[in-house]
């Protein structure tokens, strides 16, 4: 016969096993990133088809508008001297020719020069890191940026240069944004919804994945930022069409 | 087998309080929890041994059952720390002894049943 302090014991640990076990059914083991349903496809098919109906609204409208300017312009009068101005200065602001001020962003990378180079990784590419860097502020917005106070338009660039600097470590220290060299600290500003492109930045752990390589990636919310006009060579200031 | 009705019993109420309870621990903490549970099985069969063997002492079991589930989820949980997975040395430990207390409880259980003059 069993004693009342081995049933007491049995009853107790089961009673412990049995709660553990229950703690099991109320945890979640199905992946955070669950396969889309048809209906969710549907809804964002729906949505993305609805926002480009009103992006080919809106680009109607305005080729509406640049018809009518165009031809009142025709008309060789004052007003349409203005119209041809403002025909002007809107494109000027779209490819990036203008001086943009606006709220936005800045951030900051940089590193110790003095690090020594991480074993089994030949160099870091910096430029691959400012692109995705760049890449991910434009897709969260940003309507305007520049790095290092050269502005970046549809035609720029960021080119890794290794050997311009003679230091040794894992960072080149040296990159061409449109073709003109510039020197870390890299400081990116960016104009647009600072709460969004800060969101972008946080949801991607792009400050980890700087900061895992040593390098500093610091961002400063910005109530004014102002971004220079692109100054570099335009499509076809040397080459010119045939023909046209 | 009115021997385990007790413990039936114990496990029933158990899992109701937790069903009942509703508490919900994060997927983090998922393998100290699996890693603990693994321990307290192997100290139930364990009991289970020493019941059949005649030398089962509720202080042994007790302590056992406890030291062993939080040593397993602390180990778990030092080894999440250091980078090690030490759940997996938890896990192959208490495998190997549930195992080995399982295959005895087995051979008990036939010797008993088989040739019980014996006994």
């Amino acid at each position: 016969m069993m004693r009342a302090g081995h049933k007491r014991a049995l009853f107790g640990v089961s009673v412990v096993l049995g709660f553990m076990l229950s703690l099991e059914f109320y945890i979640d083991r199905t992946p955070t990133q669950s396969p889309y349903t048809s209906y969710y496809e549907s809804s964002q098919q729906l949505t993305d088809a609805l926002n480009e109906s009103s992006v080919l609204g809106k680009t109607l409208s305005r080729g509406q508008h640049q018809l009518q300017a165009l031809g009142e312009a025709t008309r060789h009068t004052v007003l349409g001297v203005r119209l041809l101005q403002q025909e002007l200065n809107a494109l000027k602001a779209a490819a990036g020719l203008s001086v943009v001020k606006g709220p936005g962003i800045a951030i900051k990378i940089n590193y110790d020069p003095n690090l020594p180079v991480i074993p089994g990784l030949r160099y870091v590419d910096e430029a691959t890191q400012l692109q995705m860097v760049v890449n991910l502020l434009d897709a969260s917005g940003a309507k305007s940026i520049a790095i290092n106070d050269q502005r970046l338009v549809t035609t720029s660039t960021i080119r890794s240069v290794n050997g311009l600097n003679a230091q040794v470590g894992p960072f080149s220290g040296v990159l061409q944004v449109n073709g003109v060299p510039i020197q870390a600290p890299y400081i990116l500003m960016a104009v647009g919804s600072a709460q969004s492109m800060v969101n972008a930045l946080n949801v991607e752990g792009i400050a980890a994945q700087f900061n895992i390589l040593e390098q500093s990636f610091h961002v400063t919310q910005i109530n004014a930022v102002t971004l220079p006009a692109y100054t570099g060579v335009l499509p076809g200031r040397y080459a010119m069409e045939v023909g046209l | 087998m009115k021997q385990f009705l007790l413990p039936l019993a114990g496990l029933i109420i158990g899992i109701l309080l937790g069903l009942v309870t509703k508490i919900h621990l994060p997927i983090q903490y998922a393998s100290y929890l699996s890693v603990a549970i693994l321990a307290a099985l192997d100290t139930v069969f364990g009991g289970i041994k020493s019941g059949m063997q005649n030398q089962f002492d509720h202080r042994v079991f007790l302590t056992g059952f406890f030291s062993n589930t939080l040593l397993a989820a602390g180990l778990a949980i030092v080894g999440s720390f250091l980078g090690i997975d030490l759940a997996l040395a938890a896990v192959v430990a208490f495998g190997v002894r549930i195992f080995n207390n399982l295959a005895t409880i087995r051979h008990l259980f036939l010797m008993r049943k088989k040739i019980p003059s014996q006994n």
